[in-house]
């Protein structure tokens, strides 16, 4: 059975195109059929974070208004067999779709993938109207900033008016040394507020920028942190339970490197 | 004075967003042209923002003349391309359209005894001709009652014919963005996220914590707000407005009900004793 998944955010910068680009990378990675659709017509992205931008020929907009066919404007990733993406236009506005376009579009789409990923605009307009329509559940992208909790905490609330089942919750640029000083929000804070369940907690580094600069999501990086919770995010939302989250891991000391090295303990320990 | 100058007075829109639609709340005491002038001005630069979609109108004390309605109503539908499927007003804007179009005085019945039916307008005594906008009229009997769509449910409870005794119900979050009006009290079983906004009537008592806005008692001012964890951004009870002080206390996992009520004008915030305000000297005796 497929699944249209819209990811969101209220707030602009937060990593939802990031997000939607490693999540698609990741479930692909899995085996699942997976197309990317950039919702974010006339500011498009992740066709660069997914380092598809020079083979756009058609996107979204020509394929709602029927000026091609679905299948011509579908990119197929090179690297990974089962991914897809479906492109924005750059040079019109979101206006250019309408909510009624978007689900039948997404229906199309789900008869060919297993997950559909729409990759929203920040905020609550249009581009959010139609980037809901023909979703089937929503993910909630949002850091641990004050403003960032707030606007998810308003579109949690537009997502569950638009009758959708409870969104499940991604905190992005996490930084389990802040918290530990009190500098940062922890995520009992940012649960405690929002009250959804967290399928993610993405570390703050520097892979992202890098990877997102190459056109390779970090998704594919075998030694990222970052790439092994977005794997990790793909896993729990195929419904596996109890994976751990990579920012609470315990770091490696010389004391548990030592400790592994003489075989006390198998794997990498867990906290929780 | 020129003839037709739109009186003094406030010239916005009133638009909410809630969940539940769209409300349109008219200036209250404009001519129809004034209106128009204004919904123009409003619309001006996205004219295309409300095609296919559906509004309420709050007619607030019903002001406007029936005639003046339907055509602010023409003009939504033809000009701006919204269709307006309900309007808010008082029972006693209400009974001046019926006694309008009916040319009698119309007098209201006390509600039923029947719970489901508790503000169905049959007990109102009107002609169906009498509804302000046709069929499509929906007649929520008092003020406002807005509710966010799928987490929020609304309950009439028996039992008096005062406003007042009303209490809606509220089951999950109410979150940021949502605004809660009801002319009676309020209780919400969960939290009140900041940049929510409650407005009751009568108490707000929240089973969970407040971090929003609240106003209690817009009707009596010998209201209260009681909650759980009390940390809101900012408290009124009928005038009278309590800020938050600069630092709040901090996220403490032991229940600390509060409860806020005015107190020689102003609101005093106090740990709650069991009671509502009021309450003690009844028990008493």
């Amino acid at each position: 059975m497929s699944e249209c998944i819209v990811i969101t955010s209220g707030k602009g910068g937060v990593g939802k195109t990031t997000t939607t680009a490693n999540l698609g990378v990741a479930l692909a990675m899995q085996g699942k059929r997976v197309a990317v659709v950039d919702a974010d017509i006339g500011l498009r992205n992740l066709d660069l974070i997914l380092g598809l931008e020079n083979r756009i020929v058609y996107d979204l907009v020509h394929v709602i208004e029927g000026e091609c066919k679905l299948r011509q404007a579908l990119i197929k990733d090179k690297r990974l067999d089962g991914l897809y993406l479906l492109p924005a236009a750059q040079t019109r506005d979101k206006n250019a779709v309408s909510p009624d376009g978007m689900r039948k579009l997404v229906a199309q789409l789900k008869e060919e993938f297993d997950y559909v990923l729409i990759d929203c605009p920040a905020g609550i307009e249009q581009g959010f109207k139609n980037s809901v329509a023909g979703a089937d559940r929503a993910i909630i992208v949002t850091t641990p900033e004050v403003s960032a909790i707030r606007d998810a905490d308003r579109i949690i609330g537009l997502v569950e008016a638009a009758e959708l089942p409870e969104p499940t919750l991604i905190v992005n640029r996490f930084r389990a040394k802040m918290v530990a000083r009190g500098d940062m929000m922890s995520r009992e804070d940012i649960l405690e507020i929002l009250a959804i369940p967290l399928i993610g907690l993405v570390p703050d580094h520097e892979d992202i920028i890098v990877s997102a600069n190459r056109g390779a999501p970090a998704a594919f990086d075998e030694k990222s942190i970052v790439g092994e919770e977005y794997r990790r995010i793909a896993r729990r939302v195929l419904g596996e339970a109890d994976v751990p989250f990579v920012a609470l891991d315990v770091p490696d000391t010389a004391w548990t490197i030592l400790k592994r090295w003489m075989g006390l303990s198998g794997a990498r320990e867990v906290a929780q | 004075m020129v003839p037709n100058a739109p009186p003094s007075g406030p010239t916005r829109l009133g638009l909410k967003h809630t969940s539940s639609g769209l409300v349109l709340s008219l200036p209250p005491g404009q001519t129809f042209e004034a209106i128009r002038t204004v919904l123009r001005d409003h619309l001006a630069l996205s004219p295309e923002r409300y095609r296919g979609q559906t509004l309420k109108l709050d007619l607030g004390e019903g002001q406007i003349s029936l005639f003046d309605l339907r055509r602010v109503l023409h003009v939504l539908r033809d000009e701006f391309g919204a269709e307006v499927v309900g309007v808010h007003c008082t029972v006693e804007a209400l009974q001046r359209y019926a006694e309008k179009e009916l040319k009698l005085k119309v007098h209201v019945s006390a509600p039923a005894e029947d719970t489901s039916a508790a503000v169905t307008p049959d007990t109102v005594t009107l002609a169906p001709t009498t509804s302000a906008t046709e069929a499509t009229t929906e007649v929520n009997t008092e003020v406002n009652t807005e509710v966010n769509a799928g987490i929020l449910s609304h309950e009439e409870l028996p039992g008096g014919d005062d406003m007042g005794d009303r209490v809606m119900t509220i089951h999950g979050t109410v979150r940021s963005g949502a605004v809660v009006e009801y002319h009676g009290d309020v209780t919400v079983f969960g939290d009140v996220n900041p940049g929510a906004q409650i407005v009751a009537g009568g108490n707000i008592v929240v089973l969970g914590a407040l971090k929003g806005f609240a106003h209690a008692g817009s009707r009596r001012s010998d209201s209260f707000i009681l909650a759980f964890d009390l940390r809101p951004t900012q408290l009124r009870i009928g005038k009278a407005i309590h800020l938050t002080m600069e630092s709040a206390p901090e996220r403490g996992r032991a229940l600390n009900p509060q409860m806020a009520s005015v107190q020689a004008g102003s609101i005093i915030i106090e740990p709650y004793r069991g009671r509502p305000p009021g309450m003690a000297m009844r028990e008493v005796s």
